[in-house]
């Protein structure tokens, strides 16, 4: 081995302590930032590729008239790829015993040769026999349902019972474990037989060579021109974004949490191996001096150096990369079994293999090279004269803390703290942007809790009945009148059917809610405007998701609504933040004058008298048995707390990831912190030694560190806490955006539970940060302390 | 032959400037064996690092063996000391995480001018030659300050070079061990080389030929003398 490689290698194995930690910080940083490149290969990829590997539709079409369609025509037509019958009929399912959930019950035209919305078979049969049907597999995870079991489906009035014959696997699905709805495939006589409607109404279409949903819509505005030309009226059109998973959203804000905090933690662990490199090198400056003198040229100096950081990173990158790649799969994983889908990737990339290699060499070398190139052209003399921290080397700050009250060791502690002034900084900077992102955390938290109870608070009726069919109001009520603990129903109409937010929905349009203006059981944040007045003035409020689909038409201005086929012209008097797909409310009494001559409605909404979660749930039972007795055709009974619970699975994951990520952050800076300490013990182990040889017991100068230790903390909270004010505020901003619509934003909200644990963890990280490696210190006898260079 | 023409080292700092030497013109000819001395703070480190090009003139000129030291930059400095200068400190030095003959080596390797298949076997005589090569293995810190400070000469002579200065050479160690060095030193000027060394040890100076005295960054005498080898 030559000898100024051996000289390299020999100096890290001369520290073992520190180059351990210089390996770690560098690992850690490594490991961070290869996570974050492997699960983003594998998630943009794969929830990608198992969306479109289904062949999703590029557009749904529903018409009762498709039986004059010819579709072997229409699959030779020039622009379209495939067209196939894939019938859609929203029923319930029992998931529990006395527990329904919507079922999404499609009927399938070829489960043998299938050419679009392709199932893939998990377990047991890939193609139901007849009067049996397939479930998604995510189903399982919300219900009792599984291969073997009789399901139970109410179509109407009707219990049917169902055997399930095989799992199947849907990616291009939302996930039912989010959305609480069960999917279930049967073959055309099958669906037929048990929602009683026909077959073939809804028509799933492939476009070829198309890019944009604008392109889709060009594209079927024109077909559907045709087909009315041939007498098919269309019912419905929808044109979901193009090639995107319902989801797609939810793992957009992960890969964005993920990439920025993380992001952090990496810039974090740089200046923490900066931090530590610098400290090495300047320990190794009279070295350099004698190289020099015994000849060695710039260059070799350099070369040695860089040999030396090398070996770090080539260290770094051995425990840094194993782990990078499985713990970004096994992110990967945990995000595929929220979002339900397959993670496909076995190998990854050779390029990504490279830019980690790539990685663990040159970010040491980067992070190190200023020091690097200042010891190697400090001159000789220089170089040789060099005694690491200088003993007169306190700033003019310290020198001017000085308090009579102060004690003495107390007084040392804080001079000592502020003698390498621009290390401290780097220290509590670094630290503090941990307590900031950590208390963020928190606050983020509380904010999206506050935006639960505010979506609580909004909807205050105790259960929702929705219908699938309008009737009348006195067809409705009396199914309920022996239901008990009822205070009272109010009717509403114009809902589309489903209960959705807009973080399930697919684009559909917009949903009109017609409820009574005065109601007291919807009580939204309003942002702009007002609520509804009366009736007297056409006016509606509308969501903010229904204002970003009207291209965001200013407050006060004239609207055309489509109602049922007559355009009305409606005035925008307020905006609403909520948690729903996009929807536009108005009078009652307006809409019912405007499209419901007969007064129809097709909600109810139960207010209980005793508001108890298990009175409520008792409430939804006798609702559901009263249903069971009556002719109602019923979409879902879904009482309040169960939707807020809906919500909140939606904003499970992110919540977790968040505070997750803000533990990483305030862990890596953790570090930071105590290699800070080290850095500083190491360099003042003569005056350890000197401490020792006047009578200072190994206790008061383990304090000593420890004191310095929590002076750090203590600042880097007050710091961080500090900073954390405006970072929540535009991380409300962006998570309101997110999840609401573009310009809203969540409420900033204090977190007095995370500041709380905000304060002793980190309080608890610094302790740990200084005892440490004030430990090792006292382990140094006083002789070797006093003798140390 | 080692010649310096008038020269000055002032220290700036502070607001006021420090003279540490003062118009010092010297000559040193090829197997001399001299001692430059003086109290400290005379100027004996900076007149040393001026004849070895660790620290810069700030006026007059340095030539050893015909290069004019004064102009050299640092990366030409450090490979012009490499093949022309052996060191020797008075702490030694030695890279504490090397052996002593890796120490040796590593002086070698940063040089290039001993071929790499003679390193090995050069170094291991250098170690006899100072009589330590029994400890050619262990690190430095396992060595006595005397056995240390002979590893240092042997790292000095290294390269084989023509000139070996030396700064307070035997200034940490016992007068038997001092004793030891010195001799070593002077078998090292009879054997050709020129050898200066700093001092400020009385007993030391009595065994040199010639004896520089600096008072105040200035030569107070310069003596030419002969000493029982």
């Amino acid at each position: 081995m030559n000898m100024p490689f051996k000289k390299a290698v020999n100096d890290l194995r001369h520290a073992p302590g520190r180059t351990l930690l210089v390996i770690l910080a560098l690992a850690i940083g490594l490991w961070g930032v290869g996570g974050i490149l492997v699960s983003y290969t594998i998630l943009t990829r794969d929830l990608s590729d198992n969306f479109t590997r289904t062949r999703p539709a590029h557009a749904i079409l529903t018409s009762k008239d498709f039986g004059k369609l010819d579709l072997a025509a229409l699959r030779q037509r020039p622009g379209i790829e495939r067209a196939e019958f894939r019938d859609l009929s929203l029923q319930r399912i029992e998931v529990h015993p006395d527990e329904w959930i919507t079922l999404w019950l499609f009927g399938v035209e070829d489960f043998e040769q299938p050419t679009m919305a392709l199932l893939a078979r998990e377990q047991g049969n890939g193609v139901p026999a007849p009067g049996t049907m397939l479930i998604e597999r995510d189903g399982r995870l919300i219900s009792n349902l599984d291969i073997g079991s009789r399901s139970r489906v109410r179509a109407g009035k009707r219990i049917i019972e169902v055997p399930i014959t095989g799992i199947a696997f849907d990616p291009a699905q939302a996930p039912a474990t989010q959305d609480h709805f069960i999917y279930a495939y049967v073959d055309k006589p099958t669906y037929t037989a048990i929602t009683g409607e026909p077959a073939n109404q809804r028509l799933l279409l492939r476009l070829n060579h198309v890019t944009t949903k604008q392109e889709v819509e060009a594209v079927i505005d024109q077909l559907g021109e045709e087909l009315k030309a041939q007498g098919i009226g269309l019912t419905s059109i929808n044109v979901p974004r193009l090639n995107e998973h319902p989801h797609q959203w939810q793992l957009n804000t992960l890969l964005f949490l993920q990439g920025s905090i993380s992001l952090l933690a990496f810039l974090m662990g740089a200046v923490l191996v900066s931090q530590l490199m610098a400290s090495i090198l300047a320990k190794q400056v009279r070295q350099i001096g004698i190289l020099k003198a015994i000849g060695a040229s710039r260059r070799k100096v350099l070369k040695i150096y860089l040999t030396m950081v090398i070996v770090l990173g080539i260290s770094a990158g051995v425990i840094a990369i194993p782990l990078a790649v499985a713990s970004g799969y096994a992110f990967s994983y945990f995000v595929a079994g929220k979002l339900n889908f397959e993670i496909l990737t076995q190998h990854l990339p050779v390029h990504l293999y490279l830019a980690l290699i790539a990685t663990s060499l040159l970010l040491p070398v980067m992070l190190s090279l200023p020091a690097i190139l200042k010891g190697v052209n400090v001159s000789v003399h220089d170089a040789l004269s060099d005694y690491g921290i200088s003993p007169n080397g306190m700033g003019a700050t310290a020198e001017k803390v000085s308090a009579s009250w102060m004690p003495l060791g107390l007084l040392l502690a804080v001079r000592n703290s502020l003698r390498q002034q621009k290390r401290l900084a780097i220290t509590v900077a670094t630290m503090a942007l941990g307590v900031a992102i950590f208390s963020t955390g928190f606050n983020v938290r509380a904010s999206l809790a506050v935006l639960l109870a505010e979506v609580n608070d909004s909807m205050r009726h105790d259960v929702q009945v929705v219908l699938k069919d309008q009737i009348l109001r006195e067809q409705a009520l009396p199914v309920f009148r022996a239901v008990g603990n009822v205070a009272r129903i109010e009717t509403w109409n114009g809902g589309r059917g489903e209960l959705q937010s807009r973080i399930m929905a697919t684009a559909r349009g917009v949903g009109i809610v017609a409820l009574p203006h005065d109601t007291d059981l919807f009580r939204p944040r309003i942002t702009t405007g007002r609520w509804l007045h009366g009736f007297q003035a056409p006016e509606v409020v509308m969501n903010r998701q229904a204002l970003e689909l009207y291209g965001n038409p200013t407050l006060g201005s004239s609207l055309p609504l489509d109602i049922g086929g007559n355009i009305r012209m409606v005035k925008l008097v307020g905006v609403i933040d909520e948690l729903e797909k996009s929807k536009v409310y108005i009078d009652q009494v307006l809409y019912d004058a405007f499209a419901n001559p007969k007064h129809y409605i097709n909600s109810l909404m139960f207010v209980s008298k005793e508001k108890g979660y298990d009175t409520v749930m008792t409430l939804k039972g006798d609702i559901e048995a009263a249903i069971a007795r009556s002719d109602l055709n019923v979409l879902y009974v879904m009482a309040q707390a169960e939707r807020v619970k809906i919500i909140y699975d939606h904003l499970n994951i992110i919540l977790t990831t968040i505070v997750f990520l803000s533990l990483l952050v305030l862990v890596v800076s953790a570090l930071g912190m105590a290699s800070a300490t080290s850095i500083s013990i190491l360099e003042r182990t003569r005056e350890i030694g000197v401490l020792r040889a006047i009578g200072a017991t190994p206790a008061v100068i383990f304090q000593q560190f420890v004191t310095e230790g929590m002076i750090v903390s203590v600042a880097s909270v007050l710091l961080g806490l500090l900073l954390a004010w405006p970072l929540s505020m535009v991380a409300a901003d962006f998570f309101g955006t997110l999840m609401l619509g573009e310009g809203a934003a969540l409420r900033y909200v204090f977190s007095g539970e995370g500041f709380a644990i905000t304060l002793v963890t980190t309080l608890i990280f610094g302790w740990l940060a200084s005892r440490i490696p004030a430990r090792r210190a006292i382990r140094v006898s006083t002789r070797d302390a006093l003798a140390y260079e | 032959m080692i010649e310096l023409h008038n020269v000055s080292k002032i220290y700036q700092g502070g607001g006021s400037a420090c003279t540490a030497l003062n118009c010092i013109t010297l000559r040193f000819s090829a197997g001399e064996f001299a001692a430059i001395v003086g109290k400290s703070g005379s100027g004996k480190s900076t007149l040393l690092n001026m004849l070895t090009g660790i620290d810069h003139t700030s006026t007059g000129t340095v030539v050893i063996n015909g290069t004019e030291v004064h102009t050299l930059n640092e990366s030409d400095l450090a490979s012009w000391r490499g093949r022309n200068i052996g060191i020797v400190f008075q702490f030694f030095q030695l890279i504490p995480t090397l052996t002593v003959i890796e120490n040796i080596l590593l002086a070698m390797d940063l040089v290039s001018v001993i071929p790499k298949s003679k390193r090995q076997a050069r170094a291991e005589n250098l170690l006899k030659q100072v009589g330590i090569d029994r400890h050619a293995d262990q690190l430095p810190a396992a060595l006595s300050g005397g056995e240390q400070q002979r590893a240092a000469i042997a790292r000095a002579l290294a390269n084989d070079p023509p000139i070996l200065v030396a700064d307070e050479p035997t200034g940490n160690l016992d007068s038997v061990t001092s004793e030891v060095i010195l001799k070593l030193f002077r078998e090292l000027a009879d054997s050709g080389k020129t050898v200066i060394v700093v001092t400020h040890d009385p007993s030391a100076s009595a065994r040199f030929e010639r004896l520089v005295t600096l008072k105040d960054g200035r030569i107070e005498s310069d003596q030419a003398k002969a000493v029982p080898s």
